[in-house]
């Protein structure tokens, strides 16, 4: 449906439903408008159904569930570092967000010392010594490759481990086996995972990766894609000081 | 700011910043990535943020922002296009003879044009707005989104 003459444009219906003030005049004709009352309660369902914290607490009991005997591997710089560092993770917002329609995705668990594990959602903070688990949601059956790329220019391989990539089925959620602790770098990580159809060499796609991040002068919010025959997904981590 | 304002602006303006991107990328999974960048923006420019008078002005203009860079990026031009099926929300602000498959399209327009055509069938702004908004006549803003209706129809012939 388009606009009436008098109707306002979508982002001061936005506005309204984000709970934001306007013009009297235009809450006014919002207010009386049918088409803009119907548009205007749509953006606020979109409001109220976001987040959806249950579906995070349920993939949480399901992470506990089925966590195996850790792994743990030590990235990157001096333990004393860390004490000075917290990471700010910027994930998504629901389970049922998870698993979209037709593509591949991947999320991020934290876990720490004293054994509380929760699904990372923007805000979070944790601390040193807290370990990083991944989760996999490949669209279609998948070698599966984990990378790192961090401001201080340097690629991390998360999963696989050791060994060739580990071909991960399609259509369900898994648990990469073992959990990684995060370094005291600090600024920014871009956590890449890739999803590809053939085993892959993994030498070249972290010299692809290390190749986009010297590109990206070591910002890693400025990378582009490693345009390696594999479908690619992505997740920031913010390393920020007290 | 701290993690409670930020859930709380994360929680108040996230379902929106996603759908604006996935009306713009028309891909669920980098409409979640682009949504993700947009808050690490927010994290980013905290001071500059908690000023400004619209919040949701700031985080319309950075979620385009960040999807034009994406668009830009050559690689997602083939995804776009397999993409296509269920574009309804990225043609809602246009009238309904314009069925535009505008995701496809910004592929193919320069800066320029990728505005006006954002701002006119994202973000549903009439010529006149559009003119204000970006200091052009509106005569030129009719130029451009005829071209960029052109372009749209080539690609179409072209497919």
């Amino acid at each position: 449906m388009s606009r009436g003459p008098h109707c306002p444009p979508s982002l001061t219906l936005e506005q309204l439903a984000a709970g934001e003030a306007i013009a009297a005049e235009v809450r006014a004709h919002v207010e009386g408008c049918a088409e803009c009352g119907r548009q205007l309660a749509e953006l606020k369902q979109v409001v109220a159904a976001f987040p959806q914290a249950h579906f995070v607490a349920a993939l949480v009991r399901e992470t506990q569930r089925r966590a195996a005997p850790s792994r743990r591997r030590w990235v990157g710089a001096a333990v004393a570092a860390l004490a000075a560092a917290l990471v700010v993770v910027v994930a998504w917002p629901s389970a049922d967000d998870f698993r979209s329609k037709g593509s591949s995705a991947f999320g991020v668990f934290v876990r720490t010392p004293d054994g509380v594990v929760r699904r990372l959602v923007p805000g979070t903070v944790v601390h040193p010594g807290d370990a990083v688990r991944f989760e996999l949601a490949p669209a279609r059956a998948s070698y599966v490759v984990v990378l790192g790329a961090d401001a201080a220019g340097r690629i991390t391989r998360y999963e696989p481990a050791s060994g060739p990539a580990k071909k991960y089925p399609g259509g369900r959620v898994s648990l990469v086996d073992g959990s990684v602790e995060l370094d005291g770098t600090l600024g920014g990580e871009k956590v890449i995972a890739l999803f590809c159809p053939e085993p892959p060499v993994l030498e070249a796609l972290e010299r692809a990766a290390a190749e986009s991040l010297r590109r990206a002068e070591n910002d890693p919010h400025a990378m582009a894609g490693l345009s390696m025959a594999c479908d690619e997904r992505s997740m920031f981590l913010e390393k920020q000081l007290r | 700011m701290n993690r409670a304002e930020f859930e709380r602006v994360y929680a108040q303006y996230g379902g929106l910043v996603l759908r604006r991107a996935k009306a713009i990328m028309r891909d669920e999974a980098v409409a979640k990535d682009v949504m993700q960048d947009v808050f690490v923006r927010v994290l980013r420019a905290e001071a500059a943020f908690s000023k400004v008078a619209s919040p949701m002005a700031w985080l319309a203009q950075a979620t385009t922002h960040e999807c034009l860079n994406r668009l830009r990026n050559s690689q997602r031009r083939e995804q776009l296009h397999e993409a296509q099926g269920d574009g309804e929300e990225a043609s809602r602000a246009a009238a309904p003879d314009e069925r535009i498959d505008v995701a496809r399209v910004l592929e193919h327009v320069g800066p320029e044009l990728q505005a006006i055509a954002i701002a006119h069938y994202v973000d549903g702004l009439t010529h006149e707005e559009i003119s204000e908004q970006l200091q052009v006549s509106r005569r030129t803003i009719g130029n451009r989104l005829d071209a960029f209706r052109r372009v749209a129809r080539e690609l179409e012939v072209h497919q």
